[in-house]
């Protein structure tokens, strides 16, 4: 005879058989009959039986005392907790609203700002050798303060104090800006050796060697040593030699 | 008449006030349902603690949207299905958690008889410790079908539209339950009588 129900299907059925949860007679009729013929079906029935008979003679233990009358308190606590937050939060969405498209822009002008200052500055580099000198053999003696104003002022002061000043430094770097003009063909007093020795620097300058501080300061004093001869001999020595 | 509610009052009639501005009609709801809420999550998560939370998270939820509830269903049938919802949340969320729990002496179980000998109340609570923890370890879908068929004794339609589940998965999670509810306690060696 051809079984109405698999053994799985009636073992799937087993824990409603015995807590009595199963209306339909069929089932029921061939849950009791695999129990009877089949000893493996058998000892699960008998093992889940057991098995809920010790699961309900438990029961959950009480909550403490008043529970449930301390329980609307906390819940209407929590209710005025999370609305006081849900105001916080849309008085921050307000805000945010404006702040984030600001602070974007913010940043992106900043950013547009580092990038092509640095493109301006490489350009300048591989363009303008002028400013690279001034970057790298002046910066020293003048620029002590990136301020246009500052450096003016510099300028001033030094104009000012030069017949004081020992250091003709500021000559130096006036005469690289403002002059350029040939070393002098005759040079027949300290002051035209001295122009011819500026004039020298340029050329110096421009190839990136300067003077240190300390050979600056005496230069002068140094040629003033010199017999006329020598100078003669040097300055001819210094035309021949195409600097 | 929507003013004159009490405890007593029809869902539809305490809602209806509530919709019309009457904060006190929400009282009244956690009023009616916080016991069937509380143990229907205490039997899901054991513990009195995380069923104490889940529970007021529960009412928390209801409160944000009862506005939208349009009646469809029983209010019970609403609730109980966003206390399921957290319910089986927190089990995913502290499946490592809780497997751990056990070893913390937190009275979950009691025996139902009243007055056992010295040696019975001993096996028993061996009893009661291991049957919570292999309700512990079962998977979480099986959890859900065991708690919802077993102690609830909800009808398998009603478990498979909660759950999203077929009727006949949810049979065959009810019986591996059991058996491996039945397997622990064989192999830890627990009095079964």
């Amino acid at each position: 005879m051809k079984k109405d129900y698999k053994t799985e299907e009636l073992l799937e059925n087993l824990p409603d058989y015995i807590n009595n949860n199963i209306e339909n007679n069929k089932l029921k009729e061939a849950i009791e009959k695999e129990i009877l013929i089949n000893p493996e079906f058998n000892k699960e029935f008998e093992l889940i039986r057991v098995t809920l008979k010790s699961i309900n003679r438990l029961e959950f233990s009480s909550p403490p005392d008043n529970y449930f009358n301390s329980l609307l308190p906390r819940v209407n606590e929590r209710i005025y907790e999370n609305s006081e937050n849900l105001n916080i939060l849309k008085r921050f969405a307000s805000y945010w609203k404006y702040a984030i498209p600001i602070v974007t822009i913010i940043l992106f002008f900043i950013g547009y700002k580092v990038i092509f200052k640095n493109n301006d500055y490489i350009n300048r580099i591989n363009n303008d050798s002028e400013f690279v000198l001034k970057e790298y053999n002046y910066s020293d003696y003048i620029y002590t303060d990136t301020s246009i104003n500052f450096k003016e002022k510099t300028a001033t002061e030094y104009s000012e104090n030069k017949d004081s000043n020992l250091d003709n430094t500021y000559d130096l770097k006036k005469t690289y800006n403002n002059k350029k003009e040939p070393v002098k063909s005759r040079i027949t007093n300290n002051e035209e050796l001295i122009n011819a020795f500026l004039d020298l620097s340029d050329n110096f300058a421009e190839e990136e060697i300067f003077f240190p501080d300390d050979d600056d300061m005496y230069y002068e004093q140094d040629l003033e040593n010199f017999s006329n001869e020598e100078q003669n001999s040097l300055i001819s020595t210094i035309k021949n030699s195409n600097l | 008449m929507i003013d004159n509610i009490n405890i007593q009052s029809e869902d539809k009639d305490i809602i209806e006030s509530f919709k019309c501005g009457n904060k006190n009609a929400f009282n009244l709801i956690v009023l009616k349902y916080q016991k069937r809420i509380y143990w229907l999550v205490r039997k899901f998560v054991l513990f009195h603690d995380d069923a104490d939370d889940i529970t007021q998270e529960v009412f928390l939820k209801l409160y944000k949207s009862i506005s939208d509830f349009r009646g469809d269903s029983a209010l019970y049938t609403y609730i109980y299905k966003i206390a399921v919802n957290y319910s089986l949340n927190h089990l995913k969320k502290n499946k490592t958690l809780s497997a751990h729990k056990i070893d913390i002496d937190t009275e979950v179980f009691k025996l139902k008889s009243n007055e056992p000998n010295s040696d019975e109340i001993y096996d028993n609570d061996i009893n009661a410790k291991m049957i919570q923890k292999a309700i512990q370890i079962l998977p979480e879908q099986q959890r859900a079908v065991f708690t919802l068929r077993f102690y609830e004794e909800l009808p398998y339609e009603e478990i498979a539209s909660i759950l999203g589940k077929s009727v006949g998965g949810l049979k065959a999670n009810y019986f591996h339950a059991f058996k491996k509810i039945r397997n622990y306690l064989l192999e830890k060696k627990t009095v079964i009588k």
